[in-house]
């Protein structure tokens, strides 16, 4: 069979996962700005998209690299493929801002309002604000293009004086606000820069004829290294002509409306750019606006909700509890404030001897990083692995190192070729003379305020296993220790495997019990909730427990190199996404393994990264009640069907009807958890 | 160690290793083991010394270990042990002082017999039978990086024992300039001078049916051979040498999927097992999976130790002197006598049952020089007790008993020596101690008649009285005693008197 058949196109997959995101804004169950809101991420996720990935295969091109990915294409040939899908999401995007615009205004929430409206607020508003800040430059050859940075919003505008016509550019400050809102007798306006901008244009350019005006914004390649992860797959490819890298090239030109022959002309002359590389939107650019939308009305958006915890941890002193039994929670439906709260009290407890974690995305003002600092300064031992490399994130990073520098924690960076992506949490205490250890590990970060909006495991524990192989994880992170082929367990199974060493043959090992079993005429079952799953080994594995008779349950949110459902290859195999409210995030594994159910909790995608260049862990759970916990939200998450897209071949597709949306997973556990799990 | 928590860091010459264990009513649970791969052996054995990038290197690893001692609050509770790579580099010292100034970590260098005796210590209480086999014949072999212990035991009796400069690594930076397709044929030559060695020595070792294996070597053959049990046979063993002797260091480590350095030593390792596995009568060789560090966190913490260590080591100390022809009735008698003196007088001398052991040792050992020749028998009686070890002593304990035994004569004066000059302050006061104890008991032998049959010591105002009981006038003795007596005068400022009194009479 040839590759296309085998597997799905990495980018085209990831842009199908976008169109889900879109999608939410015509999903009856979203409140109407939330709605909003998903159209504003999927914009600034394409952003990024043509930031990293489309201009990590234009450096292909330009590398002249001519090898064929995982489905069998070219670099050219998917950049052609994304452009048609991207011309495709635009004008979903488009009709769909247009339907919600009209919803708003039902709602006498005007978008876009009419300028008429509040003609003398908005012209006081630019004589004040907005007409000060701008210079416009006029192009002309003395005076080409100067250089537009990323994502700039710019106006080009046509303007005549004298017979002559003029190329005038009007480049959008930043300091100014993309979207200013009057709200007056129950209603409210919001008028975009750009539109305020326009209607005074004959003020900016007095004693010219305005002829035209284009609203506009060029998306640079962006200037990413092999260390910036979404794009280290392409960039590892082509390392060698890295210096070839034509940086900050122009990837994509959005414009409002289509552009006359002439400017067309200009723009590629001079941003070297292709005609398949224009979108000319019939809407506003840069959807992230619609964030900006925001009214004192419950109705138009999720309820709140407070995360609660299980009855038995309540008022419980979690060093106790945890002595006589482990504990599963499910973020955000469990307070992760909870973990906040034990790092806290282990830095202020006596018996307390050290603290060590990894943080790899920790928000500000974390009161995390505040109680490990604490904990230094009350003379505890206190580790902390940081990851600097996480994109985006550098410099927050490296402000809050220091402080925990300052404070006295011991600080390490990882490793120079690896990512740490293992969550991983230590309490050493001393009790009654005896060293008893503490041990929480998640699929998530150590991030309070993502740990709302994401979901995740956070597992706690004191197996004696479990935490000696954090101990030697930690030795291994802080450099203070070379784990033997980095085996954390000298004779007995690990509970936790590492990536890069072993995640992957352990993984392997796993389907491959599943495999010899249906071979045998036993059953053979996995399930496994992902974010991603691009990984030919994997993917190749899969279908061939598939084509032994193991049956497969995939809950893979986002890219997915496997075809479901196809005749010959992947009956047995089933691809469910699930995107919602909340970012779906654990990576939960089930196999069944001859009847003894075995569970992990992972942090590692089914990635050649994850598997291969991230320290990544996967830990076994043995203990029952956290299984049990465990393989019911697997249930639950393949039972949902109102947020559900179903999968086969490459095509998504929901079950449920509008009118009965069916099971809502995430709003069940909203309810109710501790009754679920 | 009852309760409480104890560190051992180990130097060694392929990596340096850190456990640290917690003892709760002397159960010993290990809290964390550290390793860092550094090749201090490298440098040692093919240059003689630690190159400075490697000290610099090592002193990063420790001074990251001293972040547990923090973490744990162990303070002293610890030891930290070189063994050869550090031992045989000139600079020791240097590396030493410059670890402790720059970590405040104190190392210290453990010989080889010593080291030898934790790992049999450890092992014995690993492996059940372990006593059993001591008794019907043990050859006990410690393959490290740097040198390979050996301990021929039988019915307690120790045949042989011996450090050897056949560790793996070692050999392997001997022949490094060697063509690889070579190389084993290099090893092979080397090895072989090893198994005459010990084959020409220990004559028994013939009569041997068990060998136990330990040190790093075992790890490596374990990773390779995967043996489901404690055990290896010869026939696996051998097979395996065959397959991969001819094979480069990489074609190994893919083949075997092992490192390169295990994939380095592996030809040394095998073949010095074969050959070892030659010299007994056995095809198979046992094991224990214990390491090192572990061993000693349980040995410094006296959670191991060896039984009737004492009397084993008279047993074999006599052994020894047996094998020099020494006048056996004589050296049990001035024995006798030491010990009696020895305890007889504690109030004066206040010193320990340890000294009590090596003033036993000397006497034992006072007079095997007659072996080689009746002049200056002293000096022979000196290098032939040096040359004895054991496992559980150290070499200092073996200089001591070896220095008295020098100056056990009347006529050589110790103060005109730089063997005894050089000593520290409180060791020339315990030899001079001890030898004044052992020249009297000596003398009360002089004649090798056993004519005195026993001794009583009083003491009194005028001094101390040594009143001996025999059948018959023992001339000699008495003259003699007079002559050895002064050491005793000199060292505790009483006299010491004879006085005969006669049995049967």
């Amino acid at each position: 069979m040839s590759d296309h058949l085998v597997f799905n196109n990495r980018e085209l997959s990831w842009l199908s996962f976008n169109k889900r995101v879109i999608l939410q804004a015509v999903d009856e169950n979203v409140p109407l700005l939330e709605k909003l809101k998903f159209l504003a991420i999927s914009s600034s996720n394409l952003d990024e998209f043509f930031m990293v990935r489309v201009g990590g295969l234009l450096d292909h091109i330009a590398a002249g690299y001519t090898e064929k990915d995982l489905s069998g294409l070219t670099s050219s040939q998917q950049l052609k493929e994304i452009s048609a899908e991207c011309h495709n999401l635009t004008s979903i995007q488009s009709k769909l801002y247009y339907d919600l615009k009209q919803r708003c205004a039902e709602e006498k929430i005007y978008i876009e309002a009419p300028i008429q409206k509040n003609f003398e607020w908005i012209e006081s508003l630019f004589h004040e604000e907005i007409f000060p800040v701008i210079s416009p430059v006029t192009l002309g050859p003395a005076n080409p293009f100067p250089f537009l940075a990323n994502l700039r919003l710019c106006i080009l505008v046509k303007i005549k004086q004298n017979d002559k016509i003029y190329d005038s550019l009007i480049m959008i400050p930043e300091m100014l606000d993309r979207v200013y809102n009057l709200k007056k007798n129950g209603r409210s306006y919001y008028y975009t820069v750009e539109q305020i901008i326009i209607t005074f244009l004959a003020t900016i350019y007095k004693g010219y004829e305005i002829i035209d005006s284009f609203v506009f914004r060029i998306t640079r390649n962006a200037d990413l290294s092999l260390q910036d992860e979404e794009v280290e797959d392409l960039l590892i490819l082509i390392e060698k002509y890295l210096d070839k890298r034509q940086k900050s090239n122009a990837v994509r030109l959005e414009v409002n409306k289509p552009l006359p022959q002439d400017l067309k002309r200009k723009f590629y002359e001079f941003f070297n750019i292709t005609d398949s590389h224009i979108y000319e939107l019939n809407h506003p650019l840069d959807l992230t606006f619609l964030f900006d939308i925001s009214e004192n009305n419950e109705k138009y958006y999720y309820p709140g909700f407070d995360p609660v915890l299980p009855d038995d941890v309540k008022f419980k002193d979690l060093f106790d509890y945890l002595k006589t039994k482990d504990l599963t929670l499910y973020r955000p439906y469990h307070d992760f404030g909870l973990i906040g709260n034990f790092v806290q009290q282990a830095a202020d407890d006596r018996n307390v001897l050290s603290i060590k974690m990894t943080l790899y995305r920790a928000n500000e003002n974390s009161k995390i990083i505040e109680s490990l600092a604490k904990a230094a300064k009350n003379g505890k031992h206190v580790c902390v692995v940081i990851e600097l490399k996480a994109r985006f994130d550098e410099e927050r990073n490296v402000e809050w190192a220091k402080r925990l520098e300052n404070a006295g924690c011991i600080v390490t960076y990882g490793f120079m070729n690896l990512k740490v992506h293992a969550k991983a949490l230590l309490i050493v205490r001393k009790e009654n003379g005896k060293i008893q250890r503490y041990v929480h590990l998640s699929t998530g970060n150590y991030n309070e305020k993502t740990a709302g909006l994401y979901t995740d495991i956070d597992y706690l524990t004191t197996d004696n296993q479990i935490t000696e192989e954090t101990v030697n994880l930690f030795n291994y992170l802080m450099g203070y220790s070379d784990i033997y082929k980095w085996k954390l367990s000298e004779n007995t199974e690990q509970k936790i495997t590492t990536a890069p060493n072993s995640l992957r043959e352990k993984l392997m090992e796993l389907i491959d019990e599943e495999i010899k079993n249906a071979r045998k005429g036993k059953k053979g079952h996995i399930i496994a909730k992902i974010n991603s799953l691009y990984d030919k080994e994997i993917t190749l594995k899969l279908y061939e427990a598939a084509s032994a008779g193991v049956k497969i349950e995939l809950i893979v949110r986002g890219i997915c190199s496997l075809k479901p459902q196809v005749k010959g290859l992947s009956e047995n195999i089933t691809v469910k996404s699930i995107v919602g409210r909340f970012l779906e995030h654990p990576r939960i594994l089930y196999f069944l393994s001859s009847g003894s159910h075995r569970v992990f909790i992972s942090t590692a995608d089914w990635m050649v990264r994850n598997m291969d260049r991230r320290v990544e862990l996967l830990t076994e759970i043995e203990d029952k009640e956290s299984k049990k916990f465990l393989r019911k939200l697997l249930q639950d998450n393949l039972k949902d069907r109102a947020k559900s897209w179903y999968m086969k071949d490459d095509k998504y597709f929901k079950l449920n009807q509008k009118n009965n949306p069916g099971y809502n997973y995430q709003e069940e556990y909203l309810t109710d958890i501790n009754n679920i799990l | 160690m009852k309760n409480g928590i104890f560190a051992i860091i180990n130097v060694g010459a392929s990596a340096l290793r850190m456990q640290i264990s917690e003892f709760s009513d002397y159960k010993e649970r290990t809290l964390e083991y550290l390793i860092k791969p550094l090749k201090l052996g490298r440098d040692t054995f093919s240059k003689g010394y630690i190159t400075l990038d490697n000290v610099h290197n090592a002193t990063e690893i420790l001074g990251n270990f001293s972040d547990k001692f923090k973490e744990y609050n162990i303070k002293n509770n610890y030891k930290a042990i070189c063994t050869s790579s550090v031992r045989d580099a000139e600079n020791k010292y240097f590396f030493i002082d410059h670890v402790r100034i720059k970590t405040g970590i104190k190392l210290e260098i453990i010989d080889e017999t010593e080291e030898l005796f934790i790992k049999s210590l450890g092992v014995r209480n690993d492996i059940k039978d372990f006593p059993e086999m001591e008794k019907k014949g043990l050859l006990f072999v410690n393959l490290a990086s740097g040198n390979i212990g050996l301990n021929v035991i039988k019915n307690d009796l120790r045949l042989f024992s011996a450090a050897l400069p056949f560790g793996s690594l070692r050999i392997c930076e001997l022949f490094k300039d060697v063509n690889e397709d070579l190389k084993y044929r290099a090893y092979e030559q080397y090895i072989h001078k090893m198994h005459h060695h010990i084959k020409n020595t220990c004559r028994k070792i013939d009569s041997i049916k068990y060998l136990v294996g330990s040190g790093s070597s075992i790890n490596l053959i374990i990773e390779v051979m995967k043996p489901s049990n404690f055990s290896i046979d010869k026939h696996s063993l051998k097979r395996l040498y065959d397959k991969t002797k001819r094979l480069t260091t990489s074609e190994i480590a893919e083949q075997l999927n092992i490192n390169s350095y295990y994939a380095e030593i592996l030809k040394p390792t095998l073949y010095v097992y074969l050959s070892l596995i030659n010299l007994v009568k056995t095809d198979v060789i046992y094991f224990s999976k214990q390491n090192f560090p572990h061993q000693m966190a349980l040995y410094y913490t006296k959670n191991i130790k060896e039984k009737k260590l004492n009397r084993k080591f008279i047993i074999n100390i006599k052994n020894y002197a047996l094998r020099y022809e020494t006048d056996e009735k004589h050296a049990n008698q001035v024995a006798k006598f030491s010990k009696k003196i020895f305890n007889k007088l504690k109030s004066l001398h206040s010193l320990s049952s340890k000294d009590l052991l090596i003033l036993e040792a000397a006497a034992l050992l006072h007079d095997v020089g007659y072996f080689i020749g009746i002049n200056n028998h002293h000096e022979h009686s000196y290098y032939i007790a040096r040359a004895f070890s054991m496992p559980g002593f150290d070499a200092e304990t073996i200089e001591t008993i070896s220095t008295i035994v020098l100056f056990h004569r009347d006529k050589y004066h110790l103060t005109f020596d730089s063997r005894f000059n050089s000593l520290p302050i409180e060791k020339k006061l315990l030899i001079r101690k001890l030898i004044a104890l052992l020249k009297i008991a000596d003398a009360l032998d002089a004649s090798h008649m056993q004519l005195i049959r026993d001794i009583d010591i009083d003491t009194n105002s005028d001094g101390i009285t040594l009143t001996a009981k025999a059948d018959r006038k023992p001339f000699f003795e008495e003259i003699t005693f007079y002559r050895k007596n002064r050491d005793f005068l000199e060292i505790y400022g009483i006299p010491i008197n004879f006085k005969l009194d006669l049995l049967n009479v």
